[in-house]
């Protein structure tokens, strides 16, 4: 029973991804807040509804051929390269607003610490049930 | 990866906001800094340029401190006959650099700073809660 | 838990939870499934979990991993071998009191 695949966990780790992505945008936004002809951007919500898969896997590697070199030591086979963003980046609005910025960056922290503070506390939960 | 990767876009929009504070700085302190002969230009003031540019290695995009560009306006002149640069009509021309906008645009240039900070900051906290879940 | 099949129904049940598309199929053939298979599946599953993990940390240690995938592995893979290692003593547990038993 791979606890990785109970959807709870799953859906929390995709938000956590989620807030380390946004936490990226935003530091970019920031960043860049005095370049001139800057488009602030940011993340598309995450959306829950019905879909409790998280998104798909970052295509991994093959190797056609033994010879050819793997990635990055690892075996290619499994080991998949770094994660291209698979969440949604749209541009909201005109030039940055740094107050905003800051706003969302507090909010982003938060909503971040929430996720991961459930994530430990639901871990908590099955190891009680244990006995330990 | 993704968490040091805000750090290091923050870490570089600290480095352009410091350049940026040192021709400010520059500025206000060659405010009256004449020619030394009656033929020569005073001090001309800088204007420091931002540009977006995508880091290889991050894959991002950072900002960087562009081309510090001459400001084209006038020179102020004042009417000093005894001046040592003072022309044939006895004006001396003096840095066309206004004490004032420099002091705004120091304020800017700290605001977006602390700005930085802060999203360094609030990296640093999600990432310690994140390893605080092995930890109890 | 203090019989073994009680926590085998326990652990099958907890498995059904997490495979809601597989329970129709599980719940016809819950009597033939032997506790020896889910034993066999439930190790397989912790040894994957813990290759996953192995691999996230020597990328944490190379310098080039999402810190979130990191954690997230090594914590499940955590608490999946709590998780076999309660079962292993229960089984253990089941059987000295079987063997204990006056013939």
């Amino acid at each position: 029973m791979p606890i990785s695949d109970i959807p709870i966990f799953s859906m929390l780790r995709t938000k956590m991804q989620w807030h380390q992505e946004r936490q990226r945008v935003l530091a970019e936004n920031v960043s860049n807040a005095d370049t001139p002809n800057f488009r602030a951007r940011d993340l598309e919500p995450l959306k829950f509804d019905g879909r409790t898969a998280p998104p798909p896997a970052p295509l991994a590697l093959t190797q056609t051929n033994p010879a050819h070199i793997a990635g990055s030591g690892l075996s290619a086979a499994q080991f998949p390269r770094e994660r291209k963003s698979v969440f949604e980046i749209r541009p909201s609005g005109n030039a940055v607003n740094l107050e905003d910025e800051m706003l969302k960056v507090a909010a982003n922290q938060m909503d971040y610490q929430t996720a991961t503070t459930l994530y430990g506390k639901g871990l908590g939960l099955i190891k009680t049930a244990l006995g330990r | 990866m993704d968490f040091f990767k805000s750090i290091a876009i923050a870490a570089s929009g600290l480095r352009a906001q410091a350049g940026r504070m040192r021709v400010i700085s520059e500025n206000v302190a060659n405010a009256d800094s004449t020619a030394q002969r009656p033929g020569g230009d005073p001090y001309r003031r800088k204007i420091p340029t931002f540009r977006a540019e995508i880091d290889r290695a991050l894959d991002a995009r950072v900002v960087a401190l562009g081309p510090v560009r001459a400001d084209p306006t006038e020179f102020r002149t004042r009417y000093e006959p005894g001046h040592p640069a003072a022309d044939a009509n006895g004006y001396v021309r003096y840095p066309n650099v206004n004490s004032l906008v420099e002091l705004t645009d120091m304020r800017e240039a700290q605001r977006s700073y602390e700005a930085n900070l802060n999203v360094i900051g609030a990296t640093r906290r999600m990432i310690q809660r994140t390893i605080d879940i092995l930890r109890a | 838990m203090s019989t073994p099949t009680a926590a085998a129904n326990a652990y099958a049940a907890l498995a059904r939870l997490t495979n809601p598309a597989g329970a129709a199929k599980s719940a016809g053939e819950a009597g033939e499934e032997s506790f020896g298979s889910l034993l066999k599946n439930a190790l397989g599953a912790v040894v994957e979990a813990g290759h996953t993990s192995d691999r996230q940390t020597k990328a944490a240690v190379s310098g080039n991993a999402n810190i979130v995938d990191v954690v997230s592995a090594v914590a499940e893979t955590e608490t999946a071998v709590q998780a076999l290692v309660s079962v292993r003593d229960k089984v253990i547990q089941a059987y000295e009191e079987i063997m204990r038993m006056p013939i």
